[in-house]
């Protein structure tokens, strides 16, 4: 399990190289110079010609990138911003716990409302209460989320005045931001419970839990949910992925200062280290959100951590083999 | 005679679908002894695993209803807490609770299905035992373990998850767990029928030493002939929901009346004779959705008159112990008519 881990962890470095490769490209290929931002409008010939010596712009791309990606996994250094000339990843670890904040708590608060709606619409399939919690499951996948968060700011902030329409003091001003992101995952994850709950609850082992005398809502939640929980984590992983995304959104409409609200303002100011910090710590977390969730399925399924370590043996043995 | 342990009378059970209403149980009537093991034969879709379920107040929900018939279990009338309204459905779970798993054991057809795959074996049959019993978890554990061995299966391996058992193992574990709080009926729906046939002997013979141990009345659900002189004492033999003979293990061997019973028997390939091909029956069996009102084997049967399609047959004695349910069968056996 240990070499699995350690495994999925050396993995992340391709992912990382492959996703600067990306960013490096679009930042080369946008059109606009960002020594421009550097030194405002009215510089001489000289002082862009300084800072772009000074960034180490004048160099060619591929040098550029051979150093940047030596720095991020040698020093963890995520360059310096263009803007205001500070490591950018001092910057993003300042903003960071904000974002991580937002999305997890965005994603427990939709599990906790999805889980429990997803199998009551199981057990009670084609009741009405599965038919309402299926049909505003769907809607609320379906609206655009800028859309649902400027409609919540226009309720709740404008017309009511009971939340607070931006920024980031007390427990009140998470509300808005998370019911923005969570909401489409609460939709989300309900209908895979739904779906992955209605096939359990159909298995012979639930009617043997019940044969033997057991409560009903003890073989649902015991017996049947642990079983259907699979393809919920699964779904709880990308969900992660998503609302990291969403997060991004959320912070510029809510104005929270977090690496999504970062990124969008280094975006305007072709501020490429800024960015390029900022989606390499994204795509970090997801791939750690992935590996943790991973190992959450040989928790949950034991058939799986038999099989990890079924293939650790046979691997094993090869090895000596050879 | 002692009082049966378990007795039911007149017993209809329905399944109401989209399509049309199932009979699925008709009128069926018979009790099984303290100790004695009645063999409940038919094919796919007779009702017997209806019957089971009734028993155990399992029957799928929405959909399956008793329409009428008296089921006593230990002198306890248990079809009362068959609830027709959804009001009453808790407090009537709450009685069957305590037969399921204490009074009635039940073992189920396919053992590779029927362990729940996440949670330990020992868990699994220890969980019955503290359902039952007002025991510690260390107590519970111990007597899942002590379960474990009496069915074969070193109690070292409690903590292992069904997968990393063989069907025949698993098969004995849902045993224990059936068995793990003494009840006084087991029911055994298809038992054998999802193992191949060595282990299908090891677990009929596991089975025939705890019924002993155990003294445990038994109502074992088969389509196997085989497995029915194996183990049972009586035999019922079931046809579109209605047992169309019953008697003594000897009656229905030696003397079978019913022309679907001696078809059975037809069926089976002999040691004496050498054929070519097996007999089969001829046809389907009724649909239940659409039963005739004369009788259901009328279509199939080989001594078909006019006197069958008079009217639904009814349960006959031909002999002491021994209901056959034909016309050509009226209170006498087939000779003396």
């Amino acid at each position: 399990m240990l070499r699995y881990i350690l495994k999925r962890i050396l993995w992340m470095i391709p992912v990382v190289i492959g996703v600067l490769l990306i960013v490096f490209t679009l930042s080369v290929i946008t059109p606009g110079d960002p020594v421009d931002n550097m030194v405002g409008p009215d510089a001489t010939v000289e002082a862009r010609e300084a800072a772009r010596e000074e960034m180490g712009l004048n160099q060619p791309v591929y040098v550029r990138f051979v150093k940047y990606v030596w720095g991020v996994f040698t020093r963890l250094d995520l360059g310096t911003s263009y803007s205001n000339r500070q490591p950018v990843a001092k910057e993003i670890m300042h903003r960071f716990p904000v974002t991580l904040k937002l999305t997890l708590a965005s994603v427990i608060v939709a599990l906790a409302i999805a889980l429990p709606l997803g199998v009551l619409s199981a057990v009670k399939q084609y009741s009405w209460v599965d038919n309402i919690t299926m049909a505003s499951a769907l809607f609320f996948v379906s609206i655009p989320q800028f859309w649902f968060a400027l409609m919540l700011l226009l309720i709740f902030s404008v017309k009511l005045q009971i939340l607070p329409a931006s920024g980031i003091n007390g427990i009140r001003s998470w509300i808005l931001p998370v019911a923005m992101i969570g909401v489409g995952n609460v939709g989300n994850l309900a209908r895979v419970t739904r779906s992955s709950m209605l096939e359990v609850i159909r298995q012979d082992y639930i009617r043997t839990a019940r044969a033997k005398g057991q409560r009903k809502s003890v073989v649902i939640f015991k017996h049947g949910l642990r079983n259907a929980l699979m393809p919920v984590i699964a779904n709880v992983g990308n969900t992660i992925g998503v609302s990291l995304g969403g997060a991004v959104v959320a912070e510029s409409i809510f104005s929270i200062p977090g690496v999504g609200q970062f990124m969008l303002n280094a975006i305007n100011s072709r501020d490429w280290p800024s960015v390029q910090g900022g989606i390499v710590v994204l795509a970090i977390t997801f791939s750690i959100v992935m590996l943790l969730v991973d190992i959450v399925y040989t928790i949950v399924d034991p058939r799986l951590k038999t099989e990890f370590q079924a293939r650790a043996k046979t691997k094993r043995k090869k090895g000596a083999a050879a | 005679m002692s009082e049966p342990i378990l007795k039911i009378e007149n017993l209809v059970v329905h399944y109401e679908t989209r399509t049309g209403v199932a009979e699925a149980v008709n009128d069926v009537s018979f009790e099984i002894q303290p100790g004695e093991t009645l063999g409940l034969v038919g094919e796919t879709g007779a009702g017997k695993t209806t019957i089971a379920l009734t028993i155990m107040g399992l029957l799928p929900q929405p959909g399956g209803h008793v329409i009428q018939g008296k089921i006593t279990l230990d002198g306890e009338e248990i079809t009362r807490y068959l609830s027709n309204s959804r009001r009453e459905t808790n407090k009537n779970d709450k009685h069957f609770r305590k037969i399921r798993g204490n009074k009635v054991g039940m073992i189920f057809q396919d053992p590779m299905s029927a362990l729940n795959p996440v949670y330990t074996v020992g868990e699994q049959i220890a969980e019955v035992i503290r359902l039952h019993n007002r025991v510690s978890r260390s107590e519970a554990e111990k007597r899942a373990v002590e379960m474990m061995e009496t069915v074969g299966i070193p109690g070292a391996r409690f903590n292992n998850y069904p997968h990393e058992f063989s069907g025949g193992m698993k098969q004995r574990i849902v045993i224990a767990m059936a068995l793990a709080c003494s009840p006084k009926l087991l029911i055994a729906d298809e038992p054998t029928t999802a193992l191949d046939v060595t282990i299908q002997a090891q677990v009929l013979e596991l089975m025939r030493g705890l019924r002993k141990e155990f003294n445990t009345a038994m109502l074992m659900i088969t389509h196997d002939l085989g497995v029915v002189a194996d183990i049972c004492d009586k035999c019922a033999v079931i046809y579109a929901g209605q047992i169309v003979e019953i008697g003594t293990l000897e009656h229905i061997f030696n003397s079978p009346c019913h022309p679907y019973t001696r078809a059975l028997f037809d069926a089976l390939p002999s040691l004496d004779s050498d054929v070519e091909r097996l007999k089969s029956i001829e046809g389907l069996m009724a649909d239940p959705m659409d039963l005739p009102t004369y009788c259901s084997f009328y279509d199939r049967c080989d001594r078909k008159c006019d006197a069958c399609k008079a009217g639904d047959p009814v349960l006959k004695e031909v002999e002491p112990g021994h209901f056959v349910s034909c016309v050509h069968y009226d209170g006498k056996k087939e000779g003396e008519a």
